[in-house]
């Protein structure tokens, strides 16, 4: 672990959040798989108290924690050759809801049904030199799933009714769970994630995001701003189409996770560096596949492109998965906290 | 407009038939189905109903969706639209007519159970003259090579949506040279890179359906 390399500094991540100059690149992840923290805990780090160790270990300023829901979705399981895991899948055809019957028929959450003591907990519990990073998301990618994605895409058109009362469903929930974090004051960041886009483009039009999703999105957002919190928005894909949405409009602060496949940093910071601090961008599929020299080289690449404006929170470019090459995360880590100041 | 034109039109439009709520301002009139009917009983060639109508019209709507002029559900539309014309065709076609370009056999690899973008291909090799069998998702390389077996000069597609998933690939490949069989790959996904393909020995990579039918032309040796 790397806890004698770097100490903690909230504030600092807080600042590098809101894009302003900073002294180093802290390091920022949306997930770390379980079986990767055991790998490199030694033992599966589940409670809150072994979430913050594990984190601080590796010279991460934050733990990152969700409220408690449950909505069930379509998904089928595929056992994988490579991995002993079992990978659920959402199903891209038929969902739980079809029709405006099933829509009546379907079992759903309300505000009451999300608990939050795991939160509760943290607040208790986050040392001073560290932060609480309150996230959920997923208003649009559970709208398609609940319907398959045929569906959803047929129901655009044919029953647009329903597509807006299943946003109004989900909408409502997820921002009434950003509504009770930001009223924690131990919450200091939100973060919002929803896959909006394909490495090729956005997955629906622009105009469609800015009806059904973007007016859910830009309460979130007034949330972080009534707090004076910085605001990340998770996406994979290319979302030129709508950044002008995201930053003007919805007030993210940082863009997560920067895939190399869809967006390149350095155009990216060319063309929004000065608005937004950008998070991820070491290719998940290299963790996986290259060799620890190569990451550090990868890193090392970013952190010159950073060095200049600053701006950046180093981390993958989507999540940390089982089957990333745990020494080549940790090349990662090592290489940002050695080398990642100025 | 001519009745080929329409029926191309219409397919662009993603408009199916008369009961076809899209695109909005078409609704209630004759769609893809209707008018591919229509051409039929006209007496007009299948081959001048496809050649002209139904495959220029996926052409252009496999350019708007890289152009991100539509997106996944209007192209859904369109491929929907294009089936509904090509079923009234095919019972047609004379058996060995030279019109399928080739034959694609396709899948998504072992282990990933995502089919939106290999589907996608699928309409859109089918949009523009190939004939697909669709081996599904979740496919073992076992079955890869059998579809091979059957048919040496097929091309064969591989999906993978994730980093984990695409490495099966290169053991169809493997599979597929090992027993013998030299039927040209490409493959593509989300996080299937042009470098990875080399590196597996796939001969072709599309980032999108359209591109799809370009490296499919491209390894078949057809002028694009």
């Amino acid at each position: 672990m790397f806890s004698h390399l770097r100490k903690p500094d909230f504030e600092h991540f807080q600042k590098t959040l809101f894009n302003k100059t900073n002294d180093y690149i802290p390091l920022i992840e949306l997930g770390i798989h379980p079986e990767m923290r055991e790998k490199i805990f030694g033992r599966p780090a589940t409670s809150v108290k072994d979430e913050i160790a594990f984190m601080r270990g590796l010279g991460y300023d934050y733990i990152k924690v969700q409220p408690g829901i449950h909505i069930e979705i379509n998904r089928s399981i595929a056992k994988n050759a490579n991995v002993a895991v079992d990978r659920s899948w959402s199903s891209e055809h038929d969902g739980v809801v079809q029709d405006w019957e099933s829509f009546e028929q379907y079992p759903w959450a309300t505000s009451s049904d999300l608990e939050y003591s795991r939160l509760e907990e943290a607040g208790k519990l986050i040392p001073d030199d560290m932060g609480i990073i309150g996230q959920y998301g997923d208003i649009y990618t559970t709208v398609w799933e609940m319907l398959g994605f045929e569906n959803f895409s047929m129901k655009m058109y044919e029953d647009p009714d329903l597509i807006t009362a299943m946003f109004a469903k989900i909408g409502e929930l997820v921002v009434s769970m950003f509504e009770t974090m930001a009223s924690m004051d131990f919450v200091k960041v939100l973060w919002y994630s929803d896959d909006l886009a394909y490495s090729s483009g956005l997955m629906v039009s622009p105009d469609f995001y800015r009806e059904n999703l973007f007016p859910y999105m830009k309460r979130i957002g007034a949330l972080a701003k009534k707090r004076n919190i910085p605001f990340i928005f998770h996406s994979d894909g290319v979302l030129y189409d709508v950044m002008d949405d995201l930053i003007n409009d919805i007030g993210i602060t940082a863009l997560h996770p920067v895939e190399p496949i869809s967006m390149d940093m350095t155009e990216l910071k060319e063309r929004v560096g000065d608005k937004l601090c950008l998070c991820g961008g070491i290719d998940v599929d290299q963790l996986c596949r290259a060799e620890p020299e190569h990451i550090r080289e990868m890193t090392r690449n970013f952190i010159h492109i950073a060095k200049d404006k600053g701006g950046w929170c180093a981390g993958s470019s989507n999540s940390i998965p089982e089957y990333v090459k745990p020494e080549n995360y940790l090349a990662m880590i090592e290489t940002v906290l050695k080398e990642g100041k100025w | 407009m001519s009745l080929l034109e329409s029926i191309k039109t219409c397919v662009v439009q993603g408009h199916i038939d008369a009961t076809s709520k899209f695109p909005k301002e078409m609704e209630g009139k004759e769609g893809v189905r209707e008018l591919t009917q229509k051409a039929i009983d006209e007496g007009m060639a299948v081959e001048d109903i496809l050649t002209q109508g139904l495959i220029p019209a996926m052409s252009i709507v496999g350019q708007r969706y890289e152009r991100n002029e539509i997106f996944v559900p209007e192209m859904l539309f369109s491929a929907k639209a294009m089936k509904s014309g090509l079923e009234l065709v095919k019972p047609l076609l004379l058996e060995g007519h030279d019109l399928i370009l080739g034959k694609v056999i396709i899948g998504t690899v072992q282990g990933d159970l995502h089919d939106i973008g290999k589907n996608l291909v699928c309409m859109m090799l089918e949009g523009a003259g190939f004939e697909i069998e669709d081996l599904g998702i979740n496919v073992m390389p076992q079955k890869f090579l059998y579809a091979a077996q059957k048919n040496p000069n097929a091309l064969i597609g591989m999906s993978a949506l994730l980093t984990v998933t695409m490495k099966n690939m290169k053991g169809v490949i493997d599979l597929l040279r090992a027993n013998g069989l030299d039927n040209k790959i490409f493959i593509g996904g989300a996080p299937v890179t042009p470098g990875f393909a080399e590196e597996i020995g796939a001969e072709g990579y599309a980032k999108n359906a359209n591109q799809a039918v370009r490296e499919a032309k491209r390894l078949l040796g057809i002028a694009a």
